[in-house]
């Protein structure tokens, strides 16, 4: 990821913004700026819930070299009550605890750093709703 | 409009090729096309390089001007990106360009140098971001192998296939590629040896996937006509499929199924004029052991579901009564991602012809390839046939 791009994808990042077709009502997450349905580009901005339900997961146990710090951690796919599913890493979960169909909720945590002294990334991820 | 024809075809042994780099690899599988087929290079008019990440894995990119350039290929040529499916999408591009007749002799040259790049993390990464959505996906720690992992395991509560019948096509593609000069690895795999590898993403382990490979192959597109000029050793190309997926594995409807496989095996097929019944062998997609059982439902050679009980019956081995991967697929025989697609076809090619050693098959006339990029962001399918 590039500093600008960072910076671009702020809101939908950091709080899980939304564009929102204002001529079919369809709502796009990760956000578009025209919808490809109506061809039309008046979407308005909105923030999701950040409530779901975990519908899958897996452990990675050989994480790509950004997420190598993070040793094994979960990602799944969470539907959100939007109806959206999203991919995300989920968090301060046991595993004993993790399964299908819990209810989740949005953390704001550190994605990666590139190099030792990079620019830190953060983003949402999953945790069980509290 | 032309009829086309595989008129030749050649690989290099797929391997770690440590003292080899992506010219030499390139020049040495040109070289073998040139000795096997009586054409000279003035008359190869096309160059299409399939090739997924050459930018990421040895910084040079436009493959297409500098193969032929290095070759002394006076051709138009070109480099065609679909991820893993590169090289399938390299070879519906220049089937194209010689059926409408733009061209009239065009090599499809499937070309990966990986192993330079040393460090599986760093490896990954670039899978990652190039098969899946970079922004969305890699980026906030999917990686491939976890996206396989929930496929499987939905396969497995969808359909009661076991842990074990996915291995089984790990087993099988290793004692397929006992037989194949080419492969990477020629020797057999145990079930408990997979299960017992260390984890990639649960339930899948580090045997359930490929191992880092350099290779090249090559296969000559031309015109019924002008082959016959030179040969009497060509297969007819008889249908092309080509269908996406949503890129994100999260908006997909279910994971058990990719319909990105089925709807390009419909097109290939129709264009063919064939049934999944009329298949004698076929090479698949098999980056990921079940991706192999999905794409054998997708393509109708099984039921739903069935696919699992197959292969662990042997159903699927080169001696069985549907032989999928002889290679060894791109688990055994290797996987050097944009020439893995045209390996495909190498091997199809052989194998029509009778051509195939000890992994020959008897009385082949129909032959499939398929190629995945992911987990079905772009499927393709081609049927090769001797008449």
């Amino acid at each position: 990821m590039s500093i600008a791009d960072y910076w671009r994808l702020e809101a939908p990042r950091f709080r899980l913004e939304a564009t929102k077709c204002a001529k079919c009502e369809k709502t796009y997450f990760p956000p578009k700026r025209v919808c490809p349905i109506c061809n039309n580009d008046e979407l308005i901005r909105m923030d999701l819930s950040g409530k779901g339900r975990l519908v899958a997961f897996t452990k990675v146990e050989k994480p790509a070299a950004e997420f190598e710090y993070m040793g094994p951690y979960y990602v799944g796919i969470v539907e959100l009550e939007e109806g959206i599913k999203i991919s995300a890493s989920i968090v301060d979960v046991a595993e004993e605890q993790i399964q299908e169909g819990m209810p989740l909720e949005l953390a704001f945590r550190k994605y990666y750093a590139i190099g030792d002294e990079g620019i830190v990334y953060y983003g949402y991820k999953f945790r069980p709703l509290l | 409009m032309n009829n086309v024809v595989v008129a030749s075809a050649a690989m290099t042994p797929f391997t770690d090729h440590y003292d080899r780099d992506i010219r030499d690899l390139a020049s040495e599988v040109i070289r073998d096309i040139f000795r096997k087929t009586d054409i000279e290079r003035s008359s190869i008019d096309g160059l299409v390089v399939g090739s997924m990440a050459s930018m990421s894995f040895t910084n040079q990119g436009n493959l297409g001007a500098l193969i032929a350039g290095e070759n002394n290929l006076n051709a138009a040529s070109f480099t065609v990106e679909a991820g893993e499916a590169s090289g399938q999408a390299a070879l519906r591009a220049a089937y194209s360009l010689v059926k409408s007749g733009m061209h009239e002799a065009v090599l499809v040259l499937g070309l990966e140098k990986v192993t330079d790049i040393v460090k599986l993390p760093e490896l990954l990464s670039v899978v990652n971001h190039v098969n899946m959505d970079s922004r969305w996906e890699a980026d906030i720690g999917l990686t491939l192998a976890s996206s396989w992992a929930m496929i499987a395991k939905s396969h497995m509560s969808k359909f009661g296939t076991t842990r074990e019948q996915i291995a089984s096509v790990a087993v099988k593609n290793h004692y397929n590629a006992t037989f194949n000069p080419y492969a990477q690895f020629k020797s057999k795999l145990r079930i408990e040896t997979i299960l017992r590898a260390p984890a990639l993403a649960s339930p899948l382990t580090l045997f359930d996937t490929c191992a880092a490979a350099d290779g090249a192959a090559a296969v000559l597109l031309t015109t019924e006509e002008r082959a016959k000029s030179f040969t009497d050793q060509y297969i007819h190309v008889k249908g092309t499929g080509l269908a996406h997926g949503k890129l994100r594995i999260a908006e997909r409807e279910n994971l058990y199924s990719i319909p990105a496989i089925r709807q390009a095996a419909k097109q290939a097929y129709d264009m063919a004029g064939i049934s999944p019944a009329d298949i004698d062998v076929a090479e698949v997609h098999d980056s990921y052991t079940i991706a192999e059982l999905i794409a054998l439902e997708e393509m109708g050679i099984f039921k739903p579901g069935e696919s699992g009980p197959a292969t662990e019956d042997g159903r699927t081995k080169k001696d069985g009564d549907q032989p999928i991967n002889t290679s060894g697929g791109m688990k055994a025989r290797g996987y050097p991602f944009g020439a893995a697609g045209i390996a495909q076809v190498v091997e199809i090619y052989e194998q029509l012809l009778g051509l195939a050693g000890e992994r020959q098959i008897s009385d082949a006339k129909i032959g499939v390839t398929q190629a995945l990029a992911g987990t079905g962001g772009t499927s393709l399918v081609h049927v090769f046939g001797t008449a």
